[in-house]
């Protein structure tokens, strides 16, 4: 896939959200420079989980999953200098995203203002909590902050019980946030070149998240938390078999003829004690003979074990051989290339410089000696 | 805010609905919904009592409002399809439906959508969601898995539909011959699932439920409940917002305490939010920079003093009936995108 190959991405995001953006537009061809300071680097390094024996404490495993197929350049966006090459390189590119906290780009003097006088067809993507304004423009969230504050949480949980979120393991509205910004910046570069020019993307993972539970804002009727079940189906609900496993059902009407011939019923009652007395793979079998939905709630080694065989794209080998995240949709007639591996902290510093800043070595070495960027010896590989 | 081009003005998407699982067909419905308002002319193509059929009213009013939607029996919507592709930009179809079409030499970019690579129309969005490993983090460890309300696979799918065909459409103009793009469900949960996937493979710590023994869970406040969300570096700040002295003890003062002694934490920040207000929590969260989550209503946000201020509902009559439509979530050059309705009836 290269819809996106003359496309530059200076990637100022940071943990999930703005990192993984950046990450689906380097799949679909962008050329995707991570930029980080030598006095602010991505937080995802130090606080996204483990780091397991022999790797690069920097370098934990999900930010490598998050980071593949980037470049990587260190520029302390605080100093004069720093801000200036910055500016310089947004000359010379077509994408900016980021998403700092609320007024951080403001107090750098790096509005989308500053970036459209150095390039007037700039395309900047600013993902925030809240949006760009409102009362609630500074305020800081996860992802499960947002579930609480933008209604999703209120309806999720048992009939009987407090509402529920996706937690820290999930966080939902900040993996779809990637793929949604992901979609308005295709959109606006397929915009800029009919002619739109640049544009400034404010984006809400708040309003995001809301929009992702749309009908609920248009059902006349109150809502309330219904544990699994969903309007269109007569029973759908997890049940637990006789060996032990959860087993996720969703019968509907059409199926209810058939649930009765195997369950002697069609109550959940009867589904239930049926399901609760039999072995988990006739229970599945049975199902699946009788066209009725059915599938086990799998954990994590339950899911890799469905590789290949289930779903295949959603993750992926770099290049060293190294667990990284897919992607998120298949090309039925072109293959994509395997991602390179997440560079180290200032890879790049030197070649992006150079390359695409047109800076020479001594301009360079001037810019580091005066803490304007970091250079590093380990390289991410050879450039395009 | 300013009225500003939609980006897609010009561009004409046929969306064909599906006759698969619901899940299938709301993808579909939700990646022609962001199109329809970003400026796109959108032709929604149903067989009549199809899938669509078992979606809420809520749900077609949501998704469907701003299409022209064609709604014919089955023996008609096939040639129907072929017939309004010769003239669209795009497609967005299911995987059964682009088999088809790619049988008629249809050469428009195509974005499709299948269940699963071992079964395309099979299953539920439910049972998918049990599949990707998503029912498993979510709950009370002792109680069934849950899953989160709304059709957050099939919005998310439906969101990387639209992705696949912006891409085929850019491929297209770039000069190459875009292949189909193909989304599946299971992959898209699976991708949501990554970190799960990631400690899994490096056979760390299993992620599953963990009901009121989580990292983030959520209390009983004065007035409702909040989401007490926070990670290490809110540590401090959390301390000083609540000033209660049961947080400064040596159990609670690393990381690692926290984890051996969150079961007594929780206990502790729970005695502390039952006391505030929503209104308190969400004061508190902007003095001291918390995320901490008030959990508000559905239809308290429409009255929500930040959303009003970001117009993110905008009124739409449909069938002479009011509603308060939840906008495109996206702030283009300072202009919003109100849903235009074209839907005349809010039947499948």
């Amino acid at each position: 896939m290269r819809s996106l190959a003359d496309c530059r991405v200076l990637d100022l995001g940071i943990i999930t959200a703005g990192a993984a953006t950046s990450a689906i537009l380097a799949d679909l061809g962008a050329d995707v420079i991570k930029i980080e300071s030598p006095s602010y680097k991505d937080p995802f390094r130090r606080w996204s989980g483990q780091t397991f024996p022999g790797e690069h404490p920097d370098m934990p495993p999900f930010f490598r999953m998050t980071n593949r197929r980037k470049w990587n350049a260190a520029i302390d966006l605080k100093t004069p200098k720093g801000r200036e090459v910055f500016l310089h390189l947004v000359s010379k590119s077509d994408v900016v995203v980021e998403n700092f906290s609320r007024g951080v780009l403001a107090r750098l003097n790096l509005t989308y203002a500053t970036m459209r006088e150095a390039n007037p067809h700039i395309i900047l993507a600013s993902i925030s909590s809240q949006g760009e304004n409102g009362p609630d423009e500074r305020y800081v969230s996860f992802g499960s902050t947002l579930e609480a504050m933008a209604g999703l949480a209120a309806l999720t949980g048992y009939r009987d019980g407090p509402p529920e979120i996706s937690g820290v393991d999930y966080n939902y509205p900040d993996q779809v946030v990637a793929v949604f910004v992901a979609s308005m910046i295709a959109t606006a570069w397929y915009a800029r070149q009919n002619g739109a020019g640049g544009a400034h993307l404010d984006l809400s993972q708040r309003e995001l998240t809301s929009f992702l539970a749309g009908e609920t804002f248009l059902s006349e009727r109150l809502l309330e938390r219904v544990g699994n079940a969903q309007a269109h189906a007569v029973h759908q609900d997890c049940y637990r078999s006789f060996d032990g496993v959860w087993l996720a059902i969703t019968v509907l009407e059409q199926d209810l003829p058939a649930l009765r011939k195997m369950t002697g019923g069609d109550d959940e009652a009867n589904v239930q004690t049926w399901i609760a007395t039999t072995e988990s793979s006739v229970v599945l079998k049975r199902f699946q003979d009788a066209g009725i939905a059915a599938g086990p709630a799998l954990n994590g080694p339950g899911v890799l074990s469905q590789r290949e065989d289930g779903w295949s794209r959603a993750l992926g080998l770099a290049t060293d051989g190294d667990v990284v995240k897919g992607v998120l949709f298949g090309d039925l007639t072109h293959a994509l290339t395997l991602p390179r591996p997440t560079p180290h902290f200032a890879a790049d510093t030197q070649d992006i410089l150079m390359r695409i800043g047109g800076y020479s070595v001594e301009d360079i070495r001037a810019l580091a000696a005066e803490g304007a960027i970091a250079l590093n010896e380990t390289k991410s590989g050879s450039m395009p | 805010m300013t009225t500003q081009a939609r980006p897609l003005t010009g561009l004409t998407l046929l969306e064909v609905g599906s006759s698969g699982p619901l899940a299938l067909d709301l993808a579909i419905g939700f990646c022609g919904r962001i199109a329809a308002d970003l400026g796109a002319h959108v032709i929604r193509v149903a067989e009549r009592g199809g899938a669509a059929a078992q979606s809420t009213e809520a749900e077609r009013i949501f998704l469907h409002s701003a299409k022209q939607n064609m709604s014919v029996a089955v023996l008609q919507r096939d040639e129907l399809v072929r017939e309004l592709a010769a003239t669209a930009d795009a497609i967005v179809c299911d995987a059964t439906t682009q088999i088809a079409l790619s049988s008629h030499g249809v050469k428009v970019p195509i974005a499709c959508i299948g269940m699963s690579i071992d079964s395309p129309a099979g299953g539920s969005e439910f049972t998918v969601e049990a599949r990707s490993g998503l029912l498993d983090l979510v709950g009370d460890p002792g109680r069934q898995p849950l899953r989160l309300a709304g059709h957050p696979l099939a919005y998310t799918a439906g969101t990387a539909i639209y992705l696949a065909m912006i891409t085929a459409i850019l491929q297209k103009i770039a000069g190459e011959a875009p292949g189909a793009k193909r989304v599946d469900l299971l992959d898209i949960g699976v991708w949501l699932n990554w970190k799960t996937l990631g400690l899994a493979l490096r056979r760390g710590r299993i992620p599953t439920r963990a009901g009121s023994a989580s990292e983030w869970f959520i209390v009983p406040c004065a007035d409702g409940y909040v989401a007490l969300v926070y990670r290490v570096q809110e540590w401090e700040a959390l301390k000083q917002a609540t000033g209660d002295p049961r947080l400064l003890g040596e159990e609670f003062s690393s990381v690692e305490q926290r984890r051996a002694h969150r079961t007594k934490l929780n206990v502790i920040l729970s005695d502390i939010f039952s006391r505030m207000t929503r209104k308190d929590i969400r004061a508190l969260s902007l003095k001291f920079k918390l995320p901490l989550g008030p959990v508000w209503t559905p239809a308290e946000l429409l009255a929500d003093s930040h959303m009003v201020a970001r117009t993110f509902f905008h009124p739409v009559a449909v069938d002479d009936r009011n509603y308060l439509m939840p906008r495109l979530p996206v702030v283009w050059n300072g202009a919003a995108f109100p849903t235009v309705v074209k839907l005349r009836s809010a039947s499948a």
